[in-house]
Parts: structure tokens; sequence; C-alpha cells
């Protein structure tokens, strides 16, 4: 949060996510598979754009180079108006931080430290003041509905208390871009549409530009526009090939 | 005045210098046994050194045995014969456990060495020739002093105690045997080590992805490991040497040639601290190889 702060356009014009013809080939064997095959696409600040499509179909991919995870092998990306394309992969992490927020598949949160830790950790790998850290995460935990379970470890909270935290701990630094991988894949379908509604909520309220991938069409809806992977390519959902 | 080193002379061209094997083979009451029979003039610094040695040269045949040989049943105000000599030694004290190429020492005065040493040919009258005659003398000197000096001067040869020691039956042989089990221990050690952190580092990949994943540079995250690394290090080779030294401290010391000194113990620690780091370096390297993806799609 304290590299952002001194950026000053991306308080006026955080830029959301672009990616402008990306394509992603990973080896195979001798072959090649085509992960992602010339994506064009821009997430405005403030938006929540939700990606379905089948198994093997690219997502986990489009996120991995939204992310800054993987280089894309052409096509550029843009995230809170600074490219990640070309950069260096120290360079690369730093980015991540100020300005990637991540919400994992499972909440991926660490065994040992409590739904507070969680989200300080966020600020040590940051160098954010102490205090200043503390507060925020708190805040934050409030915000997201558990602020009385802020010394609780992830085995002692519920599923959908452990994705609120993996959520919380996404909005620790201001992320320009939020990146969501299957939120909510171990959860009950009330649970899932809370997490999913609380996403949407976020996304608003802090202006992000929220990434999230489903394979759940209800879910999907919830979302302010739903895009379709088919093999690699962006389609718009509902597109003539859809059942 | 202060003396402070101990050294040897040991016979080369002197004529009143002849190596003899100390040890005899004894008989007490129905016992057999062996003992390695040392003589000192009592009163002087080496009767100092021997527990209860001020009472050599009260009477001409007493002597004062190590524990290795009260631990046989030798009592104080028994007697031992010799066989190869026929002196008599009555017991008139017990020091605390002393060898000779692991052979118990009995302390006698200087005269009564001689006599069981020399006198034997003779049926226990001492041969003039024998007058005055020693396997060595010790010499206590004030630091700074050039004892090779001296030694040339005098045409022999003298060494310091741990070089004595080096030049005793078996010593060198058996100590190289026990420093090579030690040094295998260290490089043992230093393996078993990096494979703990190995192993740990490869069960705790999926955090050190999400961290990566969460933006912590390879920097951080392995500087954070080696400090995790460094504390297990100190704490588990603390607890290391107080065990040890704990379990040390139950190993009588007359049975087993052993001792615990603190400077070897600390030498050890410090080595194996560094050997582990050394070792967990392996793993370190590990943890920059981790890719931050693994986070993506971790359905834990
Ligand atoms: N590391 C890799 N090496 C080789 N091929 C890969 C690798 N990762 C993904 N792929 C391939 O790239 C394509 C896209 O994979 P991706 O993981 O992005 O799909 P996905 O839409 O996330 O699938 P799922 O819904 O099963 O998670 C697939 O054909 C996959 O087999
Ligand atoms: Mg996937």
């Amino acid at each position: 949060m304290t590299a952002r702060d001194v950026t000053a356009d991306t308080m006026t014009d955080r830029g959301g996510l672009r990616l402008e013809q990306v394509c992603l080939r990973y080896a195979d064997g001798d072959g090649e598979v085509v992960a992602l095959d010339d994506v064009s696409l821009t997430v405005d600040p403030g938006e929540m754009v939700a990606v379905v499509g089948a198994s093997g179909s690219g997502k986990s991919s489009l996120l991995a180079v939204a992310g800054a995870m993987r280089q894309p092998d052409s096509g550029h990306i843009y995230v809170g108006g600074t490219a990640v394309t070309g950069v260096p992969a120290k360079q690369r992490s730093t980015l991540r931080h100020d300005r990637v927020g991540f919400v994992f598949q499972g909440s991926n949160l660490l065994a040992s430290l409590t739904a507070l830790e969680q989200l300080e950790l966020v600020g040590r790998i940051g160098r954010a003041p102490r205090a200043a850290t503390r507060t925020k995460a708190l805040a934050l935990l409030e915000e997201v509905g558990l602020a009385a379970k802020a010394g609780r470890r992830p085995g002692q909270l519920s599923g959908g208390e452990r994705q609120r935290v993996g959520i919380a701990r996404a909005l620790m630094a201001d992320p320009a871009v939020l990146l969501v991988d299957e939120p909510t894949s171990a959860l009950d379908h009330q649970r899932a549409i809370d997490i999913v509604s609380l996403l949407v909520e976020e996304t608003h309220r802090h202006r992000i530009a929220t990434l999230m991938v489903t394979h759940d069409r209800s879910l999907a809806r919830l979302a302010d526009r739903v895009i379709e992977m088919r093999d690699g390519r962006l389609e718009p959902a509902g597109a003539p090939s859809e059942r | 005045m202060s003396y402070n080193e101990n050294f040897l002379v040991i016979p080369a061209k002197f004529p009143t210098f002849v190596p003899e094997d100390p040890k005899f083979h004894a008989e007490w009451d129905i016992l057999s046994l062996s003992i390695a029979l040392v003589g000192i003039e009592p009163g002087g610094f080496m009767a100092k050194g021997v527990a209860g040695g001020s009472q050599l040269g009260r009477t001409r045949t007493g002597v004062i045995v190590s524990r290795g040989v009260a631990a046989d049943g030798v009592r104080v105000g028994g007697r031992i014969t010799l066989d190869r000599s026929s002196v008599a030694l009555h017991v008139v004290g017990i020091a605390p456990t002393a060898t000779y190429g692991h052979v118990a020492l009995v302390y006698a005065p200087i005269a009564l060495w001689r006599q069981a040493t020399y006198g034997q040919v003779t049926g226990g009258v001492l041969p003039a020739s024998a007058q005055g005659l020693a396997s060595a003398a010790a010499l206590q000197v004030r630091p700074g002093i050039d004892v090779s000096a001296v030694g040339t001067h005098l045409g022999v040869d003298i060494v310091t105690k741990q070089q004595a020691y080096a030049g005793s039956p078996g010593y060198v042989a058996e100590t190289a045997t026990m420093s090579l089990i030690i040094d295998f221990l260290y490089v043992i050690a230093a393996l078993i080590v990096g494979a703990f952190f190995t192993v740990w580092t490869i069960q705790r990949k999926a955090d050190i992805g999400l961290l990566k994943a969460l933006g912590a540079s390879n920097g951080l995250v392995i500087r954070d490991a080696l400090g995790q690394v460094a504390l297990v290090m100190a704490a588990a080779t603390a607890a290391g040497a107080l065990v040890g030294s704990g379990i040390g401290s139950l190993i009588p010391g007359g049975t087993v040639p052993f001792a615990l000194q603190t400077g070897a113990i600390v030498t050890a620690a410090v080595i194996l601290a560094v050997a582990g780091l050394v070792g967990s370096l392996v793993a370190v390297r590990r943890i920059a190889a981790v890719d931050p993806i693994i986070a993506l799609g971790a359905a834990s």
C-alpha cells in the first residue's frame, strides 16, 4: 500500500485490468498446448467480470498471466495502469503485492496464523508500518463480518468464514485488480451466493477491477459481466455455441 | 612465581635415563591384577598432583593406588606383591582414575620404584649401577623458557605433556580412530540436518508458494527460512549439548575412558550448527525454485 500511495495517478486513474492480444502456450511433449489464444479483455475499476468455461479451457492460465505469475508468449498486460509484461521477476512480485489481490480456491490460508495475522502478513511483506497494518486488518475483518473471530485460526473457522478471511486478505494492499479462482468450490449453494455477493460488494465499494473464475453459471450471473472461455479464446457468454 | 606447563624429559643419550616398561603383574590376597608402577619424588610437584600424595614416603613401601586398582577390591592397608620383583607394596591411599596404556596406575616413592624395576635380577638388592636411574623426568618451567634449547644443551628430548601422552602405547591409534568416528558423525549430522530441512521445505511448499503469490520476494522468503533454520539449529544444538552432558555425566569415569570437557562440547556444538546451516543451504535453494503459481488451483 505504501508504494501505491506515492504513484499519484493510481488513485485518479487506477486503470483496472487490461489484456491486449495475449497468447500463452505450454510445451506438451513434442507439440504445444495453446492455453490463451489472442485474448483481449478490459475490466474497469469497480467492475466484476465472471469467467466461465469447461475444464482445460484456460481459465487458470488467464488468472496466472493477469496476476503476473506467468509471462505470456506475446501480447501486453496492464494492471492498474502499469505494464506487467516484460518485467523481471522481482519487480513482478512487488507489483503483485502492491496492485493485485488474490482470492484462492479453498481460501489457501496459513494453518498456524489467526485471521488477523493472515492479513497482517500482507503488511509485513509490503513492509508497511505495524500499527497502520493492524488498524487496516481489523477494519477489513469488520467489513467481511468477521471482527468477532479475528483471533481464530483456519481450523476454527467454517469454509465460508475462511473464504471471507481470504477476501479480506486480498484487499489488504488496496489492490487495483482482484483475481478470484473458483472461490466457492468448497461451499454449499447459499454460502456460495453469500461469498460471490460479498465479492461484488467489495468490488464496487473499493472500485477494484475484479476477474472471477467459476464453473457455476448461476453464480457468474451475480457479476456485472460474464464472459466465456473456450479452448483459450474469450467469447461473450450466451454466444451461439451455448447449449 | 608461577609454573604453568609440565614437560617430560625422555631419554635420548642421557646415561641416567633408561626406558622401562612400568607394567607389572601383581597379586593382592587371592586377586591377580595388572598395574603400571610409577615412581615419583615424595614431596615433589608430581606427588602434589596425586590425591593423598603427601602419604608417599612416610614409609619405605607405602604406595597409592588409583581407583581402577581399588575397583578390583584392593583396600588401604592391603599388601600387593609383584611378579617380577620381591618387593611388597603397602597401600596407603587411593587416588582418582589414572591409567597407562589402559593399565591402572600405582604411585610409589621413586626409591621403591627403582627397587621394583631394577632390583629383580639380584633378588631385591639394588645394584649400584641402578642408583639414580629413571625412565623420564618431569619438568615444570616458567612460561617463556625455551625448553628445546635446554634439551639440546643437555642432549635429551624434551616434550610437552600432550606429546608425552601421544607417546604412550596405543594412544595415537586409538585417538585417531575416535577422531575419525567423530568427524564422520559431523558429516552425517550435516547430511541429516540438510535432509530434515529439505523435507521441511517440501512440506511447506504450498505455504511458500502462497507467500510468493502474495508478493513476497525470493529474498524475503529465503531470509525468513534461514532465520527459522538458525533458530531451530541453535535451540536443537543447545538441547543436544545439554542432553549429551547429562548422559555423559552418568558414565562412570572408572570403567570407560571418557571425559566431558567444556571446550570439546562447545567446539562440537559450533561445528554442528555450522554443518547444519551448510546442510540447510541445499533446502533453501529449493525455496527459490518454488513457483507462486502453485497457489492457484491449489484445492486445499
Ligand atoms: N503447466 C502446464 N504445462 C502444460 N500444459 C498446461 C499447463 N498448465 C495448463 N496446461 C494446459 O493448458 C490448458 C489450459 O489450462 P488451465 O489450467 O488454464 O484450464 P482451466 O480452465 O483452469 O481448467 P480447470 O477448470 O480444470 O481448472 C489445458 O489444456 C491444460 O492442460
Ligand atoms: Mg483452473
